[in-house]
């Protein structure tokens, strides 16, 4: 036993003797490649699966699967070759069909066979680095149909073909084609570009070229657009029924460029349609329209708003020089505001409300309207206007409406204090004629023009209303100390502060004597409660209601006239006859109020209270004058007006362009001593740069000006140039 | 302070407070600017009291120039033509009438501004206000940098505006006349020569 167990073990390795048949590869192959054909002829109902997945497992198992893959390409290759043969000879549309059909079989089968070579698809493949038996199916799909010579060109011709179509109208297979792009997709992004999306672009761009042209010589420019906007959809609706998406953004190129961008000039200047014209005729639909599609290529919309722009300022500039327009300066005002509106509306209803086209309006609203330099004074008369009567039985809403609407072209004014010098006047004649409809309106505009341009810029119109209130009260103080005058106030008087009130040369006129006493007792009253304070009367602002019986009929009335106009008429209490030089002497009134005066008085048809000799339009110095014992009138009140420009004569103009000139002066030099001494020193253009820009809120400082004013300020020693360099400034403290 | 007798004192005395005053950091001390002021205003004084008629300043002003060596360097002129500009002015006031600039400018520019009669003739015609000490300052840098066709002139340049009003005006006449007109006859032949783009000291 021990010998036995001695012996030395040897297991010898499990010999399974595998009797390996020589032609075991080629008979299973056999079989798999005989389910390869029944499964291209519908015929696998008949396989069993599971025995065709062993077969393919053994044959990779015992590394047949080199012959197993390459028996697969052969077999396949064949098979796409039949096919193919059977897709070339379908005629005519049936071609696509047929396309169609082979394409879902292959991949019917192309699913099977790769069930059943799936330990292939998992091993082996990945081992050797092979092509997926998916993938392979369609590549050799690919390789030997789409690119087969007789289908490649007929299979891009006939799709192109269908799109033209469908493009000049028809209707056409839209799933068929869908099935058709998707296979391409399917067969690889590049397959999808090189054999359709490139082409199609291509022929979709030449297209379009041809139809613009078409289009662009028949038809007007709102339809050219029309028609471009519905081509613009097509395509992209295209894309969504049987395009790849991303081919979206490329074909809307193409349409943008062919149709839009290669003609933008040429329909923006289009004769009679063009953009002009559009803006001209409010055509909201045709401008929304060339907006929205101009947006979609480059410089679309710059083109767009510099036409806009050009025209604004064309026509802006035509309105603001007209001199025939000129002499209404509420018509003025009112056509660039109707102006402001209609492109407002244009730019929400059709523009988006595109910020930049909104700078642009302004911009050049702001060029023009400063092109006339009586802008300032125009608008200013506006306001007065309506101020006056304009605002009556209207709503408060509407009133701001009105108000913030000159405020906006308030705001485009370069020159703001010359508006708040005709303004000041204008307020001025208001409140002393007590012509203003609506105090909170009048107050309502202040608060604006403070917010506007600040505290400065109204603290004077403020204290214009607070003399009003003060005069109130005075008058109510001086009725009350003098009760011996009685309940009826004979004598009004309006207490205004110097400097406060649009300033007037003080020329006092002759008071009638029984005004003058009034007038003393008040003055006596006012400065013996007012110490250390100077009264002047300022006889060319105010008014008088007098009675006066004419001729034998003994015919009364009221009259409302100016102080001037009493002074006259209250000569003729004592007198039938005054000539020209008589009444200049006995009143002292300025010779041209005075002739104006007596010119409403006695030359104007209704309001003829007095009679001149001889008769005639104008006032002559060799003049008599009578009261005239045949005025009549059908109202008990008559108002003589006086004969007043509304607007400024030439002459004031040039006064008030002064005064204007003169208040800017101390307002500079303020200004270059503030950034002066802040900034201790600077170069010559800095200065002027930033002077102008602290000034522009209120006027646009004019650089010899500012000049000017360096050069008075170094002769008073505020500054001193730099002894180096000359451009350079000192601050002196 | 003993008085200077003769013009020659004065120029020194006006030249060693000026010259103290650009010693002080920049003259930028506010108690040495002032007393340095009061010292001119004190020369001035002197100078009204000593030189009473116009013609017997630049009578003076002529025979200082002769003495002085001007036409070497340019700071030393420089200097003599502020010095011009103070002795011109007539009871402490700051500025100079247009008579006496213009009469100053003929005798102290000649030769060395080659628009001088041109110059003259306009400021003569069209000035109504007195001339500041900081315009005639500037119409000796405005005369080295501009040539007679106003190359080299710069509207930007910071010039006072009498100055510009003149180039505007020159503009003008070069347009109607576009033969350029003006030669600088100045009188003084012998300066002709002189250099008129010495580099700035």
């Amino acid at each position: 036993m021990s010998n036995q167990k001695k012996r030395n073990f040897q297991i010898e390795a499990f010999k399974h003797r595998v009797v390996v048949d020589p032609k075991y590869a080629d008979k299973t192959w056999k079989i798999l490649e005989h389910a390869i054909h029944e499964i291209y002829n519908h015929n696998a109902s008949g396989l069993s699966f599971e025995e065709l997945y062993r077969n393919a497992y053994n044959m990779v198992l015992h590394k047949f699967g080199e012959k197993l893959y390459n028996g697969l390409v052969a077999t396949m290759t064949s098979h796409l070759r039949e096919i193919s043969k059977s897709i070339e000879a379908a005629q005519g549309d049936s071609f696509l069909e047929e396309l169609n059909r082979k394409w879902n079989d292959h991949n019917k089968a192309l699913q099977m066979i790769r069930d059943i070579l799936m330990y292939m698809d998992r091993t082996y493949i990945p081992s050797t680095r092979k092509t997926p038996v998916h993938e392979l199916g369609l590549n050799l799909w690919r390789d030997n149909i789409i690119h087969s010579s007789k289908i490649q060109t007929r299979l891009q011709n006939t799709l192109l073909e269908l799109v033209h179509r469908e493009r000049t109208g028809e209707v056409i297979d839209r799933g068929l084609m869908r099935n058709i792009v998707k296979m391409l997709m399917d067969l690889g992004c590049s397959v999808y570009q090189e054999d359709f999306e490139k082409p199609f672009l291509e022929v979709s761009a030449e297209f379009y070229r041809g139809e613009s042209q078409k289009f662009i010589e028949c038809c007007d420019c709102g339809d050219y657009l029309k028609k471009a906007e519905k081509r613009l959809n097509e395509e992209i609706e295209r894309v969504t029924h049987y395009l790849d998406s991303k081919s979206e953004v490329k074909i809307t190129n193409v349409v943008e460029k062919e149709m839009i961008a290669n003609h933008m000039l040429r329909l923006v200047h289009m004769e009679n349609s063009g953009l002009v014209n559009m803006l001209l005729d409010d055509k909201y639909e045709d401008l929304g329209r060339m907006y929205n599609l101009f947006r979609r290529v480059p410089d679309g919309l710059s083109t767009i708003r510099e036409v806009m722009t050009s025209h604004l300022r064309e026509t802006g500039k035509q309105l603001v020089t007209d001199a025939e327009r000129l002499k209404d300066p509420v018509e003025f005002v009112q056509r660039l505001l109707d102006e402001k509106d209609k492109y407002d509306s244009i730019i929400t209803n059709a523009f988006n409300n595109d910020k930049t086209f909104q700078n642009a309006l302004n911009s050049s609203f702001e060029y023009f309207i400063n092109l006339n330099a009586r802008s300032p004074e125009f608008i200013s008369l506006f306001v007065d206007d309506k101020l006056r009567k304009g605002l009556k039985g209207v709503s408060e809403e509407d009133v701001e409406v009105i108000l913030d609407k000159v405020m906006m072209l308030f705001r485009y004014l370069q020159e703001k204090d010359v508006f708040e010098k005709y303004y000041k006047q204008h307020l001025a004649k208001r409140l002393l004629s007590g012509k203003t409809v609506s105090d909170d309106a009048e107050r309502s505009l202040i608060v604006k023009l403070k917010t506007e341009c600040g505290y400065q810029f109204t603290s004077k119109l403020e204290g214009m209303f607070t003399d009003m209130k003060t005069s109130q009260d005075t008058m109510h103080g001086f009725y009350a100390s003098h009760l011996e005058l009685g309940e009826a106030r004979t004598l009004v008087v309006q207490v205004l502060t110097t400097g406060s009130w649009p300033t007037q040369p003080g020329v006092t006129c002759n008071l009638p004597a029984e005004m003058s006493a009034l007038c003393e007792k008040f003055r006596s009253y006012y400065l013996g409660t007012h110490t250390g304070r100077r009264l002047s009367w300022q006889t060319n602002m105010g008014t008088a209601d007098i009675k006066a019986t004419f001729g034998k009929g003994g015919q009364k009335h009221e009259l409302n006239v100016s102080t001037y106009q009493m002074c006259v008429l209250m000569l003729f209490n004592n007198a039938e006859r005054l000539s020209y030089k008589e009444i200049e002497q006995a009143t002292e009134i300025p010779a041209a109020d005075l002739k104006r005066c007596l010119q409403s008085m006695a030359c104007v048809k209704g309001k003829n209270v007095l009679r001149k000799e001889p008769m005639s339009k104008d006032i002559g110095e060799e003049d008599a004058f009578f009261v005239n014992d045949k005025f009549t009138s059908k109202f008990y009140k008559v108002k003589i007006g006086t004969v007043v420009a509304q607007k400024e004569s030439e002459p004031e103009k040039q006064e008030t362009r002064q005064r204007v000139e003169e208040d800017r002066k101390p307002q500079i030099e303020a200004a270059i001593v503030r950034i002066m001494k802040s900034r201790r020193v600077l170069d010559h253009n800095n200065i002027i740069t930033e002077v102008t820009k602290q000034l522009q809120s209120r006027f646009l400082a004019n650089p010899t000006e500012i000049k000017k004013r360096i050069e008075s300020l170094i002769e008073r020693d505020f500054l001193e140039r730099d002894s180096v360099d000359r451009k350079l400034y000192r601050y002196l403290a | 302070m003993d008085s200077p007798d003769s013009i020659f004192e004065i120029y020194i005395r006006y030249y060693d407070i000026r010259s103290l005053k650009s010693l002080q950091s920049d003259g930028h001390d506010e108690h040495e600017g002032k007393s340095s002021r009061d010292a001119l205003a004190q020369l001035l004084k002197i100078v009204n009291l000593k030189f009473h008629s116009r013609t017997s300043i630049f009578d003076e002003l002529l025979k200082l120039m002769s003495e002085l060596e001007l036409m070497a360097d340019f700071s030393e002129f420089s200097r003599f033509y502020d010095f011009v500009f103070f002795m011109c002015r007539e009871n402490g006031q700051k500025n100079i009438t247009v008579n006496k600039a213009v009469s100053a400018w003929k005798l102290v520019l000649a030769g060395r501004f080659r628009l001088l009669n041109q110059w003259c003739d306009f400021v003569q015609e069209n000035q109504r206000h007195n001339i500041s000490e900081d315009t005639w300052q500037q119409v000796l840098a405005f005369s080295r940098c501009v040539h007679e066709n106003l190359e080299g002139y710069d509207p930007e340049g910071a010039w006072p505006v009498l100055i510009d009003d003149f180039v505007e005006h020159m503009y003008r006449v070069l347009g109607s006349n576009r033969e350029p007109i003006f030669f600088c006859n100045c009188g003084d032949t012998e300066s002709q020569s002189c250099t008129f783009e010495d580099p700035l000291p």
